[in-house]
């Protein structure tokens, strides 16, 4: 075998191969050591695994496929249910780069947060990738929080009014981003010790690293009025979208069951959970259109409890849909953008035409009278209705029939199969995380689906959904919020337990694999030992007994949550 | 196994991206003299016909690439940046009578520029951006048409022609830029010394890269992908390394050849789909070459599974290619996977040849069946995919 030449050509190369080995040679491929193909163990009971934990989303959730585009797939429910088209033009949907005006992807603006769902779940709707800056750019999955703190350094406070959640960094012309993205600095600091005293060496001497991001926002960055002042920012990175419709099915009961077990011995977020009376309280649901309570469970801030609420086209780009009847922005906003000249000189010089895309907002075509339409038309308030208003009845850019699409795609990504589980290494893992460490008293492994009577909307109506009834699935996650008490922390100080199904094949379909809400692990290392940087961390414990562990078992751990 | 995947990287990856680059040259020279022509009014039919010819060339390796999009194409964002569509013609329309977006399409850097400051206008750049100005109707762009003073087509009459050349002059260094990129990303210093030295003067592409245009290894992906096994292979065994250019290769580009790429304005035109269906989804509408891009990336996995390129003119698969694999380890579907290949590419030729475009007739019946034996491919690839992913690495 020969050994990988790393030469470098020519000294002007040097800039290029700093960064690398560089590889100019056809060698012949290292023969790995033989190893078994997993294939006839698959769907059998192999070690301390089940034959139904090879497909972590159930039989109608799971795809065979675990190749670099297997987090794309819809589910076998998709093709039971005979949605597969309504699937593929959901995708679509998600995937397209929206246009101003051509069909048929068309309507983002005039302010949005990406031009398309996959610019922040990119590599096949997969988890946000860590970065060092803002730019909205496809791979991109970050938003910021920006608060008042309740004290310095503190990662809880109120949202400021003049952004919206999914951050707009992006404006049509003349308008302005709330957010100008190029202002925003994004360092990532290491972290040199813990306040937990655990040295950041495991017993046996090797070393892992922690790094946290810090986030600057000048005032100039606000085109609002008025603009924040004295607040603090943090970040979120994009979820990952494999298994969404699964969560869903998971029954109120069985979640407020979880709460009442981990709530009798662990403090829970008291906004949602009567620490004292040890039962839900009304923050903790999210209601459907129709009134129907969900008992939130989607994204790291839970936000949602019904995927059905999705409105991701129109509050991340602005897509105009047929049962909302304003934009989405804040009135801050509004009010800057109608009190810019140059918005207004903008609009005056080519807003005449009816054929102008600034021509709505053109009125009388005085300033007062573009004033008074901008201020109208851009506001997020309720008494606006874009359909029927004095200035310009604008019309809906996304069909009811394309948000069913839409939402067939949503609920009907796969998650995919489990590998490796007769490796031994894989077992002795499972028996650590779900033995003696202690992971699943929030990692927890199963759920069985409920009935599936799942939300709607007024737009959804009674259409079709793929549907999960009395699923066994293996998300590991109990989806309950906890703190780790991390260095900048998530805005609120509580996160939601991530579900680990199918995270282990991030790499190779997303390029990337960064772990925890604002992806600052750069592996499942970094992850867990993030549960122990501090003391009051709610998952100290386990991962003090992780960071225990030899390194043989350190390992088996990391393999099988790379595995399930 | 290896060996096999050796030469998938070597005679299959590595020489396509290596044409696609040079291609991308040429392109790139005859947008310069296109727009250096234009702006001196001596601009002749044969100066269009030249650079239409050199976006088919490139084009089509392109194409060819699309059955390994997985790796340095999709972790950079590559595939996105130079082939999206449709085109946005408003925004083009806006970019075009931007002052700042003319001054730095002609100002010491366009071709930086497009790449920094295309927010405003990256519906519009890339393979298609240059298609609409070099194509229209499916024919290369008339003479009378470019020498005149603004664009003809409807909604974009406020657009000087002038511009559109300096717009293509500076887009195609991008495409340029973004293929070498390409080849640098599988290949590492095996890449062409001169593509090399344009990177590393045009760093802006680089530096933005999470691992600087190579695999989340540090290495070339041409390394990545034959480490398997190892803590610098993208898997852990052969045989899932086979699997994936079966499946997150082969079959990722065939399902969207028959779901999306035909499927979506197929099922509008016949009222088989939805009624929102993308009717507009269409690929490469003005050059209407669509059939010949299928037909294109089909070739990519015929070449991917024969282990050779050029597979137009080649039907004998190569000694270490997956093809021999499967009938030396007496795959009972050899001969199912084999026909489903050649009758997919058979179908889009007959459609070619049909003269009649995919765009001007959506619900053909050889549309139907494109897409039905697309399908057929698509299922026999995941077939064999299944099979090799149950057989022992060797």
């Amino acid at each position: 075998m020969k050994i990988n030449s790393y030469r470098v050509p020519l000294a002007s190369l040097a800039l290029l191969c700093l960064f690398s080995a560089c590889s100019d040679d056809d060698s012949d491929p290292v023969v790995p050591e033989k190893q078994e193909p997993e294939a006839k163990y698959i769907g059998q009971a192999v070690g301390n695994f089940t034959a139904e934990e090879w497909y972590p989303g159930g039989a109608l959730g799971t795809t065979q496929n675990t190749s670099s585009n297997c987090y794309e797939d819809n589910t076998p429910a998709v093709d039971d249910q005979g949605l597969s088209d309504l699937f593929n033009q959901g995708d679509l949907m998600a995937s397209a780069k929206y246009t101003l005006n051509t069909e048929p992807y068309k309507g983002w603006g005039p302010i949005a947060s990406r031009r398309s769902c996959e610019y922040c779940h990119s590599g096949g709707y997969a988890h946000g990738h860590s970065r060092s800056d803002m730019d909205p750019v496809k791979g991109n999955g970050y938003i910021v929080s920006v608060y008042y703190p309740d004290a310095p350094g503190s990662n809880n406070g109120t949202p400021v009014d003049q952004l919206t959640t999914f951050t707009m960094l992006q404006a049509v012309e003349p308008f302005l981003p709330p957010l100008d993205p190029t202002k925003i600095k994004i360092t990532w600091h290491d972290v040199t010790a813990m306040p937990s005293g655990l040295p950041m060496k495991f017993p046996d001497g090797e070393a892992f690293r922690l790094r946290y991001p810090s986030v600057e926002i000048p005032q100039s960055a606000f085109n609002t009025n008025p603009k924040p002042s004295n607040y603090a920012v943090r970040l979120i990175a994009s979820c990952n979208f494999q298994g969404l419709g699964l969560i869903d099915a998971i029954s109120n009961e069985d979640l407020e069951a979880q709460y009442k077990a981990e709530g009798k011995f662990v403090q829970l977020n008291p906004e949602l959970w009567d620490n004292a009376a040890k039962r839900l309280k009304a923050d903790a649901y999210a209601s459907d259109y129709f009134g129907k309570k969900f008992i939130k469970r989607f994204n790291y801030d839970l936000l949602d409890g019904c995927l059905e609420n999705d409105v991701a086209l129109w509050d991340e780009l602005n897509v105009l849909r047929s049962d909302i009847k304003h934009i989405c922005s804040t009135e801050a906003w509004a009010k800057a953008m109608s009190e810019n000249s140059a918005v207004i000189d903008y609009i005056q010089r080519n807003g005449k035409s009816p054929f102008s895309d600034v021509h709505p907002y053109y009125n009388d075509g005085t300033r007062e009278g573009i004033k008074k339409a901008v201020a109208y038309l851009l506001s997020p308030g309720d008494h606006v209705n874009l359909y029927n208003n004095p200035y310009f009845n604008f019309k809906p850019e996304m069909t009811d029939d394309a948000y069913h699409a839409f939402m067939v795609w949503h609920r009907g990504i796969a998650v995919p199969r489990a590998r490796n589980l007769n490796d031994k290494a894989v077992q002795r893992g499972k028996e650590l995380f779900t033995g003696a460490l202690g992971c699943v008293n929030c990692h927890r492994a199963s759920w069985t689906t409920g009935a599936d009577n799942h939300g709607s909307s007024r737009i959804l109506g009674s259409k079709q959904l793929p549907k999960y009834a009395k699923q066994k699935i293996y998300p590991y996650s109990d989806f309950i919020q906890h703190k780790l008490d991390m260095k900048n922390d998530i805005h609120g100080s509580w996160c939601r337990t991530t579900p680990l199904w199918g995270r282990g094949l991030s790499l190779i379909n997303s390029g990337a694999e960064d772990r925890l809400h604002d992806a600052r692990a750069r592996n499942e290392v970094e992850a867990i030992m993030w549960h122990a940087y501090s003391k009051n961390s709610q998952a100290y414990r386990a991962a003090e007994k992780f960071y225990k562990l030899p390194k043989k078992d350190r390992d088996a751990v990391v393999k099988f949550i790379r595995s399930i | 196994m290896g060996k096999v995947v050796a030469n998938y990287l070597e005679a299959v990856i590595k020489p396509t991206y290596q044409d696609l680059a040079n291609k991308a040259d040429k392109l790139y020279e005859a947008c310069q003299n296109l727009y250096a022509k234009r702006k001196a009014k001596t601009l002749t039919q044969a100066d269009i016909d030249a650079a239409c010819e050199a976006f088919k060339d490139a084009r089509r390796d392109w194409e060819q690439s699309e059955a390994f999009l997985y790796g340095a194409a999709s972790d950079n964002e590559i595939d996105p940046h130079i082939d999206s569509w449709p085109l946005d013609h408003d925004q083009l329309v806006k970019a075009l009578n931007n002052k700042d977006v003319i001054a730095g399409i002609n100002g010491n850097n366009p071709v930086e520029y497009v790449y920094n400051a295309h927010k405003d206008f990256d519906s519009v750049i890339g393979f298609h951006g240059l298609e609409f100005v070099l194509f229209r109707n499916g024919a290369n762009r008339k003479l009378s048409d470019f020498m005149s003073e603004n664009e003809k087509e409807n909604g974009l009459t406020s657009v000087k022609t002038v511009n559109e050349a300096a717009f293509a002059a500076a887009v195609s260094g991008d495409l340029r830029n973004m293929t070498y990129l390409l080849e640098y990303g599988w290949l590492g210093s095996g890449a062409a010394v001169s593509h090399q030295n344009q990177l590393a003067k045009s760093m802006w592409v680089i530096k933005a890269l999470r691992n600087k245009g190579l695999s989340p290894k540090g290495i070339p992906y041409r390394d990545y992908v034959k480490s398997a096994g190892t803590d610098k292979g993208m898997y852990p065994t052969w045989h899932e390394t086979l699997q994936n250019i079966f499946v997150g290769g082969c079959s990722n580009i065939c399902e969207e050849v028959a779901t999306q790429k035909l499927g979506q304005a197929y099922r509008t035109a016949t009222g088989t789909g939805t009624k929102d269906d993308a009717a507009n989804y269409i690929e490469s509408p003005y050059s209407k070459r669509s059939f010949q891009d299928y037909q294109d990336n089909i070739y990519s996995i015929k070449n991917s599974l024969y282990g050779v390129r050029g597979t137009e003119n080649i039907s004998t698969p190569a000694a270490n290619s997956i093809m021999t694999y499967l009938k030396n380890k007496g795959y009972t579907k050899y001969n199912d996977l084999n026909n489903a290949l050649n009758e997919a590419i058979n179908a889009l030729e007959k459609a070619k040849k049909s003269g009649v475009a995919f765009i001007d007739k959506p619900g053909a019946p050889q549309v139907k069946t494109c897409i039905d034996k697309v399908d057929a491919l698509n299922e026999a690839l995941n077939e064999a995919g299944k099979w090799i992913n149950m057989q022992a690495d060797e």
